[in-house]
């Protein structure tokens, strides 16, 4: 009988290959030997990230994560299979810890899960617009309903008119202000800051990018002086104004 | 997912469509489907040097996934009106010596830098020189075993241009 370890070597052969259906099986296997290990449920998640099981990806991540609760793989696929669920609010909290995790371990997929907090972020605020928006025309509808009831027609006809000229006026205004201020502007992605970081000199980076420049050279962008990343701080006041701008703008995100 | 360099390309591209440019530096083509393609940048210079007066000159810009962390390939190109400017550090095939644009430890190139900044550069660095001659060894690198801009290793250490 081959041990649990053999297994899961096997699902990753498959898994390479982009057989999933069979990685899927071998992990399975492997986690039927030893249902301890939590690699074995990372592993399987990832595969059935790629076939977009999304149910079975959470239940995947949520075993690794009481098997070892600071699992940054399990948060990631966790992350990215709520927002395909259409849950984002949870998703982003997913993302959001897989994010703090990837930068405690160095890890090079920290930009790549910055990203995918972005997603999340900007998906929790369409669903917020979209009920808003929901919520606006029935006041709308109600309240000419209300006008037509009570009111002779020609004037429940003026008065209606009038209203939707003030219903209007409220979305335009909101789909006008589509600029992001440039202090929350990055200087290197030209993106808005989701993880400000501020060097030495004073200047604020999002930290993902930054950090992606300091692997290549340990030097401040603008004046080429010594930087590392141990010199960034994290710029909170900064942060705090890029969160409060994407609740209200979640469309900066794709900015 | 976008690559942050295509994000960052459609920005500076939207830049370009609807804020200005500096004087002297025009887009001369790019594609906006995919902004990964290279692109062209159109150079002129706003004074008087007799040596690139009322010449227009053509970059070429290449990005790879990892702009801006890292540079883009930028050396000048002919076409119909357009010359490679005679420069000490210009090469007669377009391969520009410019420290700016050289990647690595010690090179001199930000992911502050960009589209903008670089034709600034080079507009500048013409616009100072006065010198009408080829890089010593010209013939040699141009005609010689062909070799990437990227694995050249310039000396930056002329001052006098």
């Amino acid at each position: 009988m081959a041990s649990a370890d053999a297994l899961k070597v096997e699902g990753n052969k498959w898994f390479a290959s982009g057989d999933y259906g069979k990685a899927d099986s071998f992990y399975t296997q492997a986690i039927i030997k030893d249902p301890t290990n939590a690699a074995y449920f990372t592993n399987r998640a990832l595969t059935r990230v790629r076939m977009e099981q999304w149910e079975a990806v959470v239940n995947d991540c949520q075993k690794a994560i009481e098997l070892v609760p600071q699992n940054m793989k399990a948060y990631t696929y966790l992350g990215n299979a709520l927002l395909n669920l259409g849950r984002p609010a949870e998703a982003f909290s997913a993302s959001h810890k897989a994010y703090g995790l990837a930068i405690e371990a160095k890890s090079p997929s920290v930009s790549t899960i910055a990203t995918a907090c972005l997603a999340a972020k900007k998906a929790r605020w369409e669903l917020e617009e979209t009920e808003r928006m929901e919520r606006e025309s029935a006041l709308l509808r109600d309240t000419q309903k209300m006008y037509r009831d009570t009111m002779g027609a020609e004037e429940a006809e003026e008065k209606c008119r009038a209203l939707e000229v003030v219903f209007g006026k409220s979305d335009e205004a909101r789909l006008q202000r589509r600029e992001v201020p440039d202090y929350l502007i990055d200087m290197i992605t030209f993106g808005i800051m989701f993880d400000p970081v501020v060097t030495k000199l004073g200047q604020s980076y999002d930290r993902a990018t930054l950090i992606n420049h300091l692997k290549r050279t340990q030097t401040d962008p603008l004046t080429k002086a010594p930087l590392t990343e141990a010199d960034l701080r994290p710029n909170l006041a900064l942060k705090a104004a890029s969160e409060a701008f994407l609740k209200e703008n979640g469309w900066a995100v794709d900015w | 997912m976008s690559l942050i360099a295509e994000k960052r390309l459609q920005k500076e591209f939207k830049k370009m469509l609807t804020g200005e440019l500096p004087p002297g530096i025009k887009l001369a083509e790019a594609n906006e489907s995919d902004v990964m393609k290279p692109w062209s940048m159109d150079i002129s210079l706003l004074h008087n040097n007799a040596l690139y007066a009322g010449k227009t000159y053509r970059l070429s810009f290449k990005f790879n996934r990892q702009y801006p962390i890292e540079p883009p390939e930028v050396k000048f190109i002919t076409a119909t009106d357009r010359e490679i400017p005679m420069h000490p550090h210009i090469y007669s095939n377009g391969v520009i010596c410019l420290d700016l644009l050289s990647a690595g430890v010690g090179g001199g190139w930000s992911p502050v830098q960009s589209v903008e900044t670089v034709c600034v550069s080079i507009q500048s660095m013409l616009e100072g020189n006065n010198i009408n001659q080829r890089p010593e060894g010209d013939d040699q690198f141009v005609y010689g075993p062909q070799r990437r801009i990227k694995d050249i290793n310039f000396v930056y250490d002329d001052p006098t241009v």
